[in-house]
């Protein structure tokens, strides 16, 4: 126990005294994770929203293959990209295998499927309730699309929020296509994975707080934005 | 198959059934009282409940390293009774146990709370106590909830990754579980068969898992109530 | 003997309501809302009472001056629900059984294939409990409280959920088991109908307290029961015995202290007592004794008071003999033929209107 109380005190003063390793390993963590948000999103959020308020055949069919994406192990997209982009593989020749772009490639496509499950969610929802308003005014469906997505802009960044979580915990996939390279595709998870059976605890230690620390954030940014939103509209 | 992969599956569902078994009674209870009482505190404890969905699994992976660990307090305790987690294929159920939680609860707890409680009471009037109530009641009608869960709970314990990898590393035979196996071969020249191999098994297990639960959610009398 | 006297809050307000009870069925009488279920709740120990005693014979079942609070499990009372609430899992048979395995060997009264045959549910035994029909349902949990051998039997607007056919199906069972079984009931009903065939005495309940308790007639007749009743059913309740029948048209004359009165056919036999309900929009009235008129009863009464004089419609009340009458008439009626207090009348009552449903046997 003394060990630990130790090694915390270290690990704060690690993170207070600004010690560069362990802030490089930081910045990347939150460049990768923001990046991999951003895309998903960009991506995601238009495709769930279309998926929560149109009808198609074979929606259902998208819909549970959403749901099967999303229990998927990480360590197996991480194979898979890891193979694709392996120099045996067919995008080898980008060159990108253990460096942050194929972190932040593997992390979208992890991320992409609870993105498109929460907005899905939240407009078919939002749908429900004002299909009657928007169809009267003559709004397609196509054009519902856009304008939820501006009205439903706080759900959906939550759903930023959640994604760039998401993509801050993830180790599996990371490890695999990253191979964890001190300096290049060493971020906060893969280190504290893998320092821990080193035994340098003091960074393990520090580099856990600020992962808890900006985890912990999020969600009571995303709980804060609930609850203001739930005030708000009643 | 080759003998490898077999004796990484059967490791693999050990620590997952382990982990489930470990789960399920203390998941019953919490769900219980999560669906029918009510006291100061309840939101806090519901949360506190749902910690492992929300963390990072590393950082779980890291709790239970330093409280379970062979200089942890609970480890050290443990020690002498002669149950060790650390670097045993027991850290890693209980790794298991702690993430698939929170998925069970909800499940066992969404179930309890479409029984209706009028029927507890009928059953009261009767001339049952709350326990004899409880064990002939409330969970015979909850079943199908307590089946998702499991499932949920199984299929999560099989992909699970960081807590497993950070809190009792990646010894072959004893704690490389199946996703630790496809990250391990992809280290090795020449493994990438054998890690597609497994991610296979993975995937087809998963799906079966997520298959089997779906069906079940849609034949619950919930499920119909919602309908 | 049945002693409640309660104090329960819950939520907005709050139900103060005392009754005592000897009879074997006791109707709690009022509206949605009024507090009937909270006090049978309270009996069966469901929702602890702030204060108050519930004795059922020599058994003390609540007490708060004496800190005594039975656990429902402990006080034998059985209740009949709503909605049956019948266990969805397990089989008729076995629901029957679940609260008879449970009362010991020493307690248990009820012949089980006796009620089996009562309640007419042989047929269902094996079939599992959430297929049954509405009345199939009742039919079970009627059952299956009574197969628990209880000392007492509530019943909680059991006929609410059925419709017409059910309603006058299950409620012949249930007069049936208050003749068959030495076993006290506490009826629970907003229906007049129901609490006039069935019961003998009635506590009426408004808005958490009781305004009227004693013997059906009594309790049910007095005209500020029109807020409970409903405009439509608002009337008085009349005992009486069986005279004699008419065989050839298929009549029955009832004897009340003051008159009789004819009706269709009733199924009891001479000098059997009976309860008549006769709803006030059904008497109508006149200065002299009509002739030439299809209506078989002209009762010679007295005006004692004339209410509600606004609206095109008043109430009339009137005395028989002992007996109170209610007679409703368009104000117009009652200004033409200058209706005072006082003043002689003719009740005029169709046979017709004074139907199976309105006929209860004490």
């Amino acid at each position: 126990m003394h060990d630990i109380l130790a090694s915390f005190a270290l690990a704060v003063r690690l993170i207070a005294g600004g010690d560069p390793e362990l802030w490089r390993i930081v910045v990347l963590s939150l460049r990768v994770s923001l990046a991999s948000a951003f895309l998903a999103c960009a991506i995601g959020l238009p495709i769930g929203t279309f998926l929560g308020v149109r009808d198609f055949p074979g929606r259902q069919a998208v819909v549970v293959m959403l749901n099967a994406l999303l229990g998927l192990p990480s360590v197996v997209v991480g194979l898979v990209f890891y193979l694709l982009l392996s120099r045996a593989g067919p995008l080898g020749s980008m060159g990108i295998l253990f460096t942050p772009t194929a972190i932040v490639v593997a992390q979208t496509f992890l991320v992409l499927p609870i993105v498109m499950a929460l907005s899905r969610q939240f407009a078919e929802d939002a749908w429900k309730e004002y299909r009657e308003q928007l169809t009267s005014l003559g709004v397609s469906p196509a054009r519902a699309v856009p304008t939820l997505l501006w009205d439903l802009r706080l759900a959906l960044f939550t759903v930023v929020l959640a994604g760039f979580g998401r993509g801050a915990s993830e180790v599996g996939a990371v490890m695999i296509v990253g191979g964890n390279i001190d300096g290049v595709t060493r971020v906060m998870t893969t280190s504290i994975a893998l320092e821990t059976s080193k035994g340098d605890l003091p960074l393990a230690l520090g580099l856990g707080i600020v992962l808890l620390s900006i985890v912990l954030a999020l969600n009571a940014l995303a709980f804060a934005i609930r609850e203001w939103s739930a005030v708000d509209h009643g | 198959m080759s003998g490898d992969d077999a004796g990484i599956l059967l490791l693999s569902l050990k620590v997952a059934l382990a982990g489930l078994a470990a789960s399920l009674p203390l998941a019953v209870a919490v769900a219980f009282v999560l669906a029918r009482k009510r006291f100061p505190g309840k939101t806090l404890f519901d949360a506190f409940v749902h910690l492992p969905l929300v963390l990072p699994p590393v950082v779980v992976g890291y709790a239970l390293l330093i409280l379970f660990g062979t200089q942890g307090p609970i480890g050290r305790l443990l020690e002498p009774l002669g149950i060790v987690f650390a670097f045993r294929w027991t850290g890693a159920a209980l790794a298991a146990a702690i993430m698939g939680f929170p998925l069970l609860v909800r499940a066992i707890r969404l179930a309890m709370e479409s029984v209706d409680p009028r029927i507890e009471l009928a059953a009261r009037t009767l001339g049952a106590s709350r326990t004899r109530v409880f064990f002939t009641v409330t969970l015979p009608l909850s079943v199908s909830g307590i089946a998702t869960g499991a499932l949920l709970c199984f299929a999560r314990a099989l992909g699970e990754f960081g807590a497993t990898i950070t809190f009792v590393s990646n010894i072959p035979g004893e704690t490389r579980t199946l996703p630790l196996a496809i990250y391990s071969f992809t280290q090795v020249p020449g493994g990438d068969a054998q890690a597609l191999r497994l991610a296979l098994f993975s995937v087809v297990l998963s799906l079966a898992a997520l298959a089997v639960s779906e069906w079940l959610v849609r034949r619950s009398p919930a499920h119909a109530h919602h309908a | 003997m049945l002693e409640v006297d309660v104090a329960v809050p819950r939520g907005r307000f709050r139900l103060e309501a005392a009754f005592r009870s000897d009879a074997p069925i006791v109707a709690l009488f009022g509206r949605s809302g009024s507090g009937k279920t909270t006090l049978v709740n309270a009996i069966a120990g469901i929702g602890r009472p702030e204060r108050g005693r519930i004795v059922i014979g020599d058994r003390v079942l609540f007490d708060s001056a004496r800190g005594i609070d039975l656990a429902p499990e402990k006080r034998r009372v059985g209740y009949v629900f709503q909605d049956a609430l019948l266990f969805p899992h397990l089989s008729v048979r076995a629901n029957l059984a679940y609260g008879e395995s449970l009362t010991p060997q020493a307690e248990r009264f009820v012949d089980g294939e006796r009620l089996v045959a009562l309640l007419g549910i042989r047929d269902l035994l094996d079939r599992n409990a959430a297929t049954l029909s509405g009345g199939e349902r009742q039919r079970v949990a009627i059952g299956r409280a009574l197969m628990a051998s209880p000392r007492i039997l509530l019943l909680d607007e059991p006929l609410a959920s059925l419709d017409g056919a059910r309603k006058a199906e299950i409620l012949a069972y249930i007069e049936l088991l208050r003749d068959e079984l030495r076993l006290p009931m506490v009826y629970v009903s907003h229906a007049l109908e129901e609490v006039t065939r069935l019961a003998d005495r009635v506590v009426v309940i408004a808005e958490g307290r009781v305004i009227a308790e004693g013997p059906a007639a009594q309790a049910l007749s007095s005209t500020d029961m029109g807020a409970l009743t409903g405009r439509f059913d608002e009337g008085v309740v009349i005992e009486a015995r069986v005279a004699r029948h008419d065989t050839g048209f298929e009549l029955t004359t009832l004897a009340f202290a003051g008159g009789e009165l004819v009706v269709p056919n009733v199924d009891a036999l001479a000098g059997e007592p009976v309860r008549v309900r006769v709803r006030a929009r059904d008497v109508s009235l006149a200065l002299a004794r009509p002739s030439g008129i299809t209506i078989q009863n002209v009762l010679e009464a007295e005006v004692v008071s004339i209410g509600r004089e606004f609206g095109a419609i008043v109430d009339v009340s009137l005395r028989i003999g002992e007996t109170g009458l209610s007679a409703r008439i368009t104000r117009k009626a009652a200004s033409d033929l200058a209706l005072a207090p006082g003043a002689r009348v003719f009740a005029l009552v169709k046979a017709v209107s004074i139907d199976r449903r309105s006929v209860g046997f004490a």
